[in-house]
């Protein structure tokens, strides 16, 4: 390599150090370029709608935000719901939306609305179902499986999201505004697929809508009921309540209920001769209220907490049958 | 600090840039993924594709405006890019010093000196812009065949990576394929390698956008020249040049690509070589070497090349039914004015099913993308709009998604259709074979699908059988062998006299156990023959609802020649070619 | 004195250099801002879209619709313009008049798959002599190779023995068109080249059983107007003769039902197909022809679906009667 003797100019000096940080500002520009970007905007592929973007879209008419969107993750929950965290923590929480929206006539009339991204519906639909309030009402234009309203407040499901309106009063304008809200949740995610295929296990005229809960874990108390569904039925007038479970295997399902029959005796309670003309079943005096567990192919089910004994073995006797035919349709495919 | 010290650490730096470009050309939002990463920089500041879709559009695509500033920096400076930006140069530059390494300073200065075929690169240039350049007689953009930039990105992209990455798996997830690679790769290979024999044989030779630099640097402000009458005519200035422009006579200017070697070089005191204001001492040839008669030659062989071509009718009547173009496309005479075979809608393809294609459809058509549904991951995926927003040039344009889909505010226009999927009923499992399958079916993306089935039942090869006896759902058959179980699928009818079809559960050697659903109401008399049907769902296509994606070609069974495939027909970016209303 | 000399030389060569650098910079920056596309490419290219001119004259109440019964069809033609006010209403002095024929297949004339090339004929001659018109084009683009359809069916000799022009269509005399609010006919290649030049429009149409449109007349005759790969449009085919007839608006229609094509059509291939019905019909309102056409075929209007969208789009009335059709019969 031959370089050149002397020094070289201070021109070139210059220059180079000038061209040198020409380039230096072009990987900069470029650098900063790619930052600027948003995360749900890659042109390319378009994926589900953001959900932050939806929900501060929404304005229900004559109501107006008057706070940003809060968003809590699993790590910060409590920070919003204090004691209340591990619940949904433990139930596949992915994400809360709050935020507060007053009415523009009346400034005390306002609601904070709760958007809970729970990850799957089968997780939504647990902490919703699990925490309805007994003064539960209809809401209009949901089913009553999937949304209810309170003096105050109106709670739904959607796909894999719980949300709850909480108002600050009793108050018409603002019931139509939290309703309002929820249906324009609800068609801005299409997509969202509310409800399982599990549900149509529990069919018929006694079937006490809106009754329906899932329990992803501890069901009726007893640890081995995860993936638990209980319903309501009303028999002779009286509401009883039964349960299902599907486990893996009928091997499976006839331990379980083994296990539960156990762990009904260890707690107290005795066991109950009943004229049950279903195979297998169990039955126990559990403090006064009867309980009858059974398995049928892969499910277990049951009665749970049952005042009426008669009532209690017309349930049995009926969800043995739907669960026959819920097998048989299996089988048949 | 030196010229030449910045000019190195440009040309690492810009190609750098350009092969980490390459890499993040994934979609995705990581940092080494797509995200905001301009990564058609080198394609949009090229000149040559500027000018190039400039002539057979008449329309300055806005995105490749920074091209402007290329040209304008080259017509005050020279030929600066060839040496401080452009990525191949690097190449060939960097290869040329490690095959020149060894020699002898009069080797080198030999191997430098300038030739005549140098002004093959100009001939090059007058024909791809004279095929250009009437675009009502038939104008075709050939530019990316051998422009730089569109070439060592295909090479990258379509070549390098790919093999690179296929242990690796860092840029991809699964190997990437591409049809005809082994081409791209030649060319790219002896490009490099020819820069042994030859210092930038490439630059020297052939790069048509280094004979555009030259040919527009005529008037720059600053060029390289002898200052003083020192020179001791060493001619060391002509070891290491670059550009085989001879500055030690009468500098070649057009064919100079600034890299200040010479000036480094010289070994005189008082650095006969500038790079300054006034024109060399020793004289300067500012034009390249072509007479008139050689670039009148070059223009009409240009001229004329195009109309040849299309004498094949393959953009006419003879259209070639596989060459079925990425979503978003421009029709085919407009499509093949803008593409410049660059690569990079291939590149980013996240399934992989867009390739470069041969000349089966066209000449012209070489290297540019047609979808190829065997290859990749699963035909082109119904919600992704990629190819259109990496298009340097618009060929295929950015669609929206809606466009794409049909939806929104192009509801009233239906969406988008690639062309047609067809059943070869010779082929298909349920036609041919009496086998059910209908794994096309049930991948066919849009709602409602745009394959139905129609329900047929088949008596199977010698499936007629009798009944021997019956007893609850079991029945014990005789007229052939049943392989245990082969029966139990739920495919399989037994057809009684009477018509009646009962499903099979399950079957032994001599037994068929029959549906319970089916109450049998009246057993079959012994002796008498039933048959031993298949139920088929024997696929249609419903040609107003087929896009063309190839899903269904992708995941048929049937992996040689598969037994639906897309054709072009029916794509709604040809008229032409519309099979429906 | 030599150094300043060359100081000069140097810096007018320089200054000189500079300017042209300047200019050359001044143009790249010119050209690229007046070819600037920030819009990008849009899917359809809209290249030379047309509207086809309206070629009708003013409409005469109870001069719109004439039928002549007759074996001789140029004395037949004759009297049926005569009825409606005579060739001169229509083709003034220095018009330049296209009439588009039937020319769709290389057929031979007995076969009545084409127009009549003497009928054709006749009303060239007329438009040179009565009409005094300046020049008289025909012109089809037919369905099989252009020169031999106007050869073998005898229109190219009666055309230019007559002295009229023949003018066989190119790519180039294609250009597009949409008919406003059709849903077929969008952005689709017309034959426009002899359109643009013309003053008056004539159609010619022998009356022919269809096997897909149940009949083809004078409506069905503009299709030999379109480009492309029109043969698409035949999975719609009341819906495109529809648009037709509301994107095409002739001077005048005539009806050749001397004879009919019964059946087999549209391209027979048997005299037997043939039936002598010995009528013409010159009509301003080519649904109301069409509409007595359909009798000629033993059909009713109304069993014609295209007729009846023809009327809903404004093309005409299918109640020919209404329009008080003067009638005449020539022995």
């Amino acid at each position: 390599m031959v370089s050149n003797q002397g020094k070289w100019p201070r021109h070139e000096s210059v220059i180079s150090i000038f061209l040198f940080a020409v380039l230096f500002l072009i990987g900069l520009v470029i650098i900063s370029a790619q930052f600027d970007f948003r995360k749900n905007a890659v042109p390319a592929v378009a994926g589900p709608e953001d959900i932050h973007e939806l929900i501060s879209g929404i304005s229900p008419a004559g109501f107006k935000a008057i706070s940003e969107i809060e968003e809590y993750n699993a790590d910060n929950l409590y920070e919003k719901i204090d004691g209340k965290a591990p619940y949904y923590t433990e139930t596949g929480f992915v994400k809360l939306f709050t935020r507060w929206l007053v009415s523009e006539s009346d400034e005390n009339l306002m609601f904070e609305f709760y958007v809970f991204d729970m990850g799957l519906f089968a997780n939504a639909f647990c902490v919703y179902s699990t925490q309805k309030r007994p003064d539960a009402q209809v809401l209009p234009a949901f089913n009553p499986d999937f949304g209810y309203r309170t003096e105050n407040a109106v709670f739904f499901v959607h796909g894999k999201y719980y949300v709850e309106l909480v108002g600050s009063a009793v108050s018409g304008e603002l019931l139509a505004a939290q309703k309002d809200f929820a249906g324009k949740f609800r068609d801005g995610l299409p997509d969202e697929k509310t409800g399982m295929p599990e549900f149509s296990i529990f069919v018929g005229e006694n079937l006490v809508a809106g009754s329906i809960k899932l329990y992803l874990s501890a069901g009726l108390g007893f640890d081995g009921f995860d993936n638990t569904l209980t319903a309501v039925y009303k028999i002779d007038d009286k509401e009883t309540t039964v349960f299902v479970s599907r486990r893996v295997s009928q091997q499976q399902a006839k331990e379980l209920v083994e296990k539960y029959y156990e762990f009904l005796i260890d707690v107290g309670g005795k066991n109950k001769e009943l004229d049950l003309p279903i195979e297998g079943a169990k039955a126990v005096d559990f403090y006064g209220p009867t309980e009858i567990v059974f398995h049928k192919g892969n499910f277990v089910a049951g009665i749970h907490e049952a005042e009426d004994e008669a009532a209690a073995v017309k349930a049995a006797v009926l969800l043995n049958d739907i669960l026959e035919k819920a097998n048989h349709d299996e089988q048949g495919q | 600090m030196k010229i030449v010290t910045v000019r190195r650490i440009s040309q690492v730096f810009f190609f750098s840039l350009f092969l980490w470009f390459c890499i993040v050309t994934t979609i995705g939002d990581k940092f080494q993924q797509l995200r905001n990463w301009p990564v058609n920089l080198f394609l949009h500041f090229d000149p040559l594709a500027a000018i190039g879709t400039l002539l057979t559009t008449h329309t300055l695509y806005w995105p490749l405006l920074p091209a402007l500033v290329i040209i304008i920096l080259t017509i005050i400076f020279g030929r600066f890019f060839c040496s401080f930006v452009c990525p191949f140069g690097s190449i060939h530059h960097f290869v040329g010093y490690l095959g020149s390494r060894k020699k002898t300073a009069a080797q080198k200065i030999k191997q430098n000196r300038y030739r005549k075929a140098q002004v093959i690169k100009y001939v090059i240039l007058i024909i791809f812009l004279s095929m250009a350049a009437f675009p009502m007689l038939a104008g075709s953009l050939q530019t990316g065949l051998l422009d730089p930039i569109p070439l060592v990105t295909r090479s990258v992209n379509l070549v390098l990576l790919p093999i690179a990455d296929s242990s690796l798996n860092l840029v991809s997830v699964g190997q990437r394929f591409y049809e005809g690679a082994w081409i791209i790769f030649i060319i790219f290979l002896s490009a490099v390698l020819l820069n042994l024999v030859i210092q930038r044989f490439y630059c020297r030779f052939i790069c048509p956008l280094g004979a555009l630099f030259g040919i527009i640097s005529r008037f720059a402000v600053w060029r390289i020249g002898k200052k003083t009458d020192t020179c001791t005519n060493c001619k060391f200035c002509e070891q290491r040049c670059e550009g085989g422009c001879e500055p030690s006579s009468k500098i070649r200017f057009s064919e100079c690509v600034l890299c200040f070697n010479c000036r480094q070089d010289c070994k005189t005191k008082d650095d006969v070589i500038r790079y300054q204001t006034q024109k060399s001492l020793a004289g300067e040839v500012t034009g390249p070497d072509i007479s008139r008669r050689g670039i009148v030659l070059s223009f009409a062989s240009g001229f004329f090349a195009v109309p040849a071509v299309r004498l094949s009718a393959k953009l006419a009547a003879n259209w070639f039914h596989k060459v079925i173009r990425p979503p978003g496309s421009l029709a085919e005479p407009e499509f093949l004015k803008r593409c410049i075979k660059c690569g990079q809608c291939m590149r980013i393809c996240p399934t992989n099913v867009i390739q470069p294609a041969g000349i089966e459809g066209g000449i012209e058509g070489l290297w540019t993308p047609v979808l190829n549904n065997r290859i990749g991951s699963s035909g082109c995926q119904l919600n992704c709009t990629a190819c259109g927003q990496v298009c340097p040039t618009a060929a295929i344009r950015p669609i929206t998604l809606d466009e794409k889909l049909g939806t929104g505010d192009f509801a009233s226009k239906g969406p988008i259709r690639l062309g047609t999927a067809f059943f070869d009923r010779n082929r298909c499992l349920p036609w041919a074979f009496d086998k059910p399958c209908i794994v096309c079916e049930e991948n066919c993306p849009v709602s409602p699908k745009a394959i139905y089935t129609r329900e047929v039942f088949s008596t199977i090869r010698d499936g007629i059988l009798t009944v021997i006896s019956i007893s609850g759902d079991t029945m014990e058959v005789s007229g052939r062998n049943l392989i245990l179980d082969k029966y139990s699928t739920g495919d399989y009818y037994c057809l009684f006299e009477g018509g009646r079809r009962v499903k099979i559960l399950a079957n032994s050697e001599k037994t068929l156990t029959i549906s319970r659903e089916e109450k049998i109401e009246k057993i079959p008399a012994e002796g008498s023959k039933s048959e031993l049907q298949v139920r088929l769902q024997r696929p249609y296509v419903d040609m107003e609802r087929c896009i063309g994606c190839g899903v269904c070609e992708h995941e048929c069974p049937v992996s040689g020649k598969k037994a639906i495939r897309v054709s072009a027909e029916g794509e709604s970016r040809s008229r032409d070619r519309k099979l429906l209303l | 004195m030599n150094k300043a000399n060359d100081n000069n030389l140097t810096r007018r060569q320089f200054v000189a250099r500079v300017v042209k650098a300047g200019a050359s910079v001044a143009a790249a920056g010119i050209v690229a801002g007046l070819a600037l596309d920030k819009e990008g490419p849009s899917a359809q290219a809209q290249a030379d879209m047309v509207t086809l001119p309206d070629f009708s004259v003013p409409a005469q109440d109870g001069k719109i619709i004439s039928i002549v019964k007759g074996a001789d069809r140029e004395r037949g033609v004759n009297k049926a313009i005569e009825l409606l006010g005579g060739i001169e209403r229509f083709i003034k002095p220095d018009d330049t008049v296209v009439i588009k024929p039937n020319v769709a297949f290389a057929s031979i004339p007995a076969l009545g798959a084409t127009a009549n090339p003497q009928l054709i004929a006749e009303v060239v001659r007329l438009c040179y002599a009565r009409g005094r018109a300046r020049r008289v084009y025909v012109t089809d683009n037919p369905i099989n190779d252009p020169a031999s359809c106007f050869a073998i069916s005898g229109i190219a000799k009666a055309v230019e023995q007559a002295g009229g022009i023949l003018l066989l269509p190119k790519d180039s005399s294609f250009k597009t068109t949409t008919l406003a609010g059709g849903r077929l006919i969008n952005n689709w290649p017309v034959l426009y080249e002899p359109l643009a030049k013309a003053d008056k429009l004539i159609g010619i149409a022998p009356v022919k059983d269809h096997s897909r449109a149940m009949a083809s007349m004078s409506m069905k005759n503009w299709y030999g107007l379109l480009g492309g790969r029109r043969n698409v449009f035949h999975q719609d085919i009341n819906t495109i003769i529809a648009e037709l007839a509301m994107l095409v608006k002739p001077t005048l229609v005539i009806l050749d039902g001397t004879e009919v094509m019964m059946t087999n059509g549209p391209t027979g291939g048997s005299f037997s197909d043939l039936k002598r019905k010995d009528t013409i019909i010159a009509s301003c309102d080519q649904v109301a022809a069409d509409a007595f056409g359909s009798t000629l075929l033993g059909l009713r209007p109304d069993s014609l679906p295209y007729l009846a969208k023809a009327q809903a789009g404004g093309a005409g009335t299918t109640d020919y009667m209404s329009l008080k059709p003067l009638m005449a019969d020539i022995i």
